[in-house]
């Protein structure tokens, strides 16, 4: 599957947004820590990558890298398309 | 020096893939309420891919960014209720290959189910000084309880060992027992082996008004916070403070249940808001933190090394 990476972007984005329900006051870009500034807690993050293993049609490699305080939208997606 | 009196390896060698289904769906039931559920199949493969530290060598890693020195392995006997990969046996021998891949870094509490009788006892007592085991690691909501008098002659190999038992009690997988996971049954055992230590594993999270008042009475009860960051509101460190502000903390052993944590952002941030947060101490007496983050676990742990079967002296029932 291809994946047209710049739409990608601004719908993961879209999808964090709407998570919070506009709630959270951060601003969220590709490379705002998620978990950090509390964007997503790990029940967040569990929907956050079943829903980008979904969009990608990859699996999520947990073997290799396991989201921590810093992860973005950038960095798992990235991770999950393999780059 | 940070101590962790509660882990797990996360591998699926020794967690039942039934437990982690049991997981998933409630999992998948709190997103479904938002909308959000994902295909259980892919949900499963997940959770299971986020078991396969094998070798502990992650949670090495994990412990070394969060300064934790040394921690508790865990090893719950589900063989009676849920097929696992390996048996009792095995799972021992494998977490003691752990603990020589990974020196010093470990101690081991070893299931067992009362259930398997007075042989399954003899096994475990086997198994204790063949691989150095440093306690009984109890799962109650398997179907009994911890007072049951067919657990017993398990206590008396504690007792002849040294060794804690360190029971789970409070809710767990949807598909087991929650009756059995009440901390006041532990009561009459309690009682009946006023030398044997007795850690109620999240005790500082579920049930706290009886734990609280089990551990202040009961010379040999103590709670552990096992799971304290686990809840849903996200509002633990205001509720690990209340804990420590009850005038127990000779009582209480922090442990992380990890890993229960490692979706958010694993132990390093767990222990940088619990150490260096301005919530989880505060108000709370200096001496205390070293009690509560190590020596508190140092004082219940048998002699080391752990090799036979020496005759209980005065234990850390005090
Ligand atoms: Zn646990």
């Amino acid at each position: 599957m291809t994946v047209d990476t710049e739409a990608l972007h601004a719908e993961l984005i879209e999808w964090v947004r709407s998570w919070n329900e506009d709630e959270s006051t951060a601003e969220v870009d590709l490379d705002t820590p998620l978990l950090a500034n509390g964007l997503l807690d790990s029940m967040g993050m569990v929907a956050f990558v079943s829903h980008l293993e979904e969009r990608t049609g990859k699996p999520f490699d947990f073997s290799t890298y396991m989201p921590g305080p810093t992860a973005s939208i950038r960095t798992l997606l990235d991770h999950c398309l393999g780059r | 020096m940070i101590l962790d009196g509660h882990c797990h390896v996360a591998s699926t060698d020794f967690v039942p893939r039934a437990f982690i289904e049991d997981v998933v769906d409630s999992m998948r039931r709190r997103l479904a309420a938002v909308g959000r559920a994902p295909a259980r199949e892919a949900l499963v493969d997940s959770y299971l891919a986020q078991h396969q530290d094998h070798d502990a060598d992650r949670l090495v890693a994990e412990m070394d960014a969060a300064g934790v020195a040394r921690a508790v392995l865990l090893v719950p006997d589900f063989g009676m209720v849920m097929a696992g990969r390996l048996d009792l046996a095995a799972m021992a021998r494998r977490h003691h290959e752990i603990r020589q891949r990974h020196p010093g870094r470990f101690w081991v509490y070893l299931g067992a189910d009362p259930r398997r009788g007075e042989r399954g006892a003899r096994e475990f007592a086997d198994l204790a000084d063949r691989y150095a085991v440093d306690g009984l690691k109890l799962y109650p909501p398997c179907g009994y309880s911890p007072s049951d008098p067919a657990l017993y002659p398990y206590y008396e190999e504690c007792r002849a060992r040294r060794m804690p038992v360190f029971v789970h009690i409070g809710p767990t997988a949807h598909s087991l027992s929650f009756p059995f996971a009440h901390p006041l049954l532990i009561d009459r055992a309690a009682r009946d082996f006023p030398d044997l230590v007795f850690v109620l594993g999240h005790g500082g999270v579920s049930h706290v008004d009886v734990t609280a008042y089990l551990a202040l009475h009961r010379r040999n009860v103590y709670l552990d916070t096992g799971g304290f960051a686990g809840t849903p509101d996200g509002d633990w460190p205001a509720r690990l403070n209340r804990l420590f502000r009850l005038g127990l903390n000779h009582k209480i052993i922090f442990g992380t249940d990890w890993p229960l944590n490692q979706l958010s952002g694993g132990m390093r941030r767990l222990l940088d808001r619990v150490v260096h947060g301005p919530e989880v101490f505060a108000g709370v007496p200096h001496g205390d933190r070293a009690l509560l983050l190590g020596e508190n676990l140092l004082r219940v742990l048998p002699p080391a090394p752990n090799r036979s079967g020496r005759e209980a002296g005065a234990g850390a029932a005090s």
